[in-house]
């Protein structure tokens, strides 16, 4: 896997959310949308948390159907 | 395709992959994929390595 | 026989902030339902708090805060619950809201004794809109994330086994994931991606059909 690349696609990606939205994560803090952002392209421990986050929700998508359906089954 | 139909329609506009710096969702990669472009057969090699799609 | 819940929460940052305020509900339920209901709030979330309370044998543990693999913080992130501190849970339900803890502590407990403990095995991320810092329970980006982690404690509360209150939560989480892609909210997008997470971060260790 392209690191580089998927730094670059998570940042990408994160610049699509609200500005003024912030997330906990955990045992990191709280961290604003561009506080991630650059966290991201430093390459730190939550950088590397929030492209992990991008990545499950990525590879998630394709799913989604299918367990949202399940969940809502009777 | 399939993975495409399978994505609920507000999450079609995700953006899923750069090419050339350039950002692509769902909808767009599935033009670019439809059309048999080059820039759509370098959309599904991105997607294949960060595994959000399998090799086919 | 009188059923006792203890639960800890701290107000030192925004995340455990925003922790203590959902934590309401599962207090407000469990009073409701006759329970004794021991708080450990802020500086009585402390190690030599909590560990005093947990003598008391609680039937459920509720625990928010930050956390590792083998440890849960209370307030100022002082250590709670440490690697060698597991057996405190002996015969008790428990959940833990804090990151990573069920992949040691949670394991170590029910080794030493736990009936079960839920929590999750890695980051819990909660997504905050920046004006509802002073009113966390309004916060439409928060609520549904901090709403269906309830569930597990909740579920608990009314009897559910370990298995049913962790299956529950994720169902819910997909429910909400699924109303919000019909829902034209722009702040809808933090809380799939955290709910989509934590989700698959929840489990349990124990005996499935466990319950208080």
């Amino acid at each position: 896997m392209d690191d580089a690349y998927l730094k670059r696609l998570v940042v990408t990606r994160l610049k699509a959310i609200p500005p003024n939205v912030s997330f906990s994560i955990g045992r990191f803090g709280d961290f604003s949308r561009d506080q991630l952002i650059q966290e991201v392209e430093r390459g730190s421990s939550v950088g590397k948390a929030a492209i992990q986050l991008e990545l499950t929700f990525l590879r998630e998508m394709p799913k989604l159907s299918e367990k949202i359906g399940a969940s809502l089954s009777p | 395709m399939k993975a495409y139909a399978a994505v609920p329609s507000k999450l079609r506009d995700e953006i899923i992959a750069l090419v050339d710096e350039r950002p692509f969702n769902w909808n767009s990669t599935f033009i670019e994929v439809n059309g048999k472009t080059k820039t759509g057969d370098r959309i599904l090699e991105e997607l294949v390595s960060i595994g959000v799609l399998k090799e086919a | 026989m009188t059923k006792k819940l203890l639960l800890a929460r701290s107000d030192h940052d925004i995340g455990n902030h925003y922790l203590f305020m959902y934590s309401q509900e599962i207090v407000t339920e469990a009073e409701a339902r006759g329970w004794s209901v021991e708080r450990a709030d802020n500086d009585r979330n402390t190690r030599k708090s909590v560990h005093s309370r947990l003598s008391n044998k609680p039937n459920l543990v509720v625990l928010n805060g930050h956390g590792s693999d083998d440890e849960v913080y209370g307030f100022k992130d002082e250590v709670v619950l440490g690697p060698y501190d597991s057996a405190l849970l002996s015969g008790c339900v428990a959940f833990i809201r804090a990151c990573a803890s069920l992949n040691g502590l949670g394991v170590r407990a029910v080794k030493s004794g736990a009936k079960a403990v839920a929590g999750y095995r890695g980051d819990f991320w909660i997504p905050r809109i920046h004006e509802y810092h002073a009113t966390p329970l309004k916060d439409p980006s928060a609520r549904p994330v901090l709403e269906a982690s309830n569930l597990v404690p909740l579920r608990l509360l009314k009897g559910a086994s370990v298995q049913s209150a962790v299956e529950a939560s994720k169902k819910y989480s997909f429910e909400l994931i699924s109303r919000m892609l019909t829902s034209g909210e722009p702040y809808d997008s933090p809380s799939v991606r955290a709910l989509i997470n934590n989700q698959a971060l929840l489990g349990f260790e124990g005996e499935p059909t466990s319950s208080v």
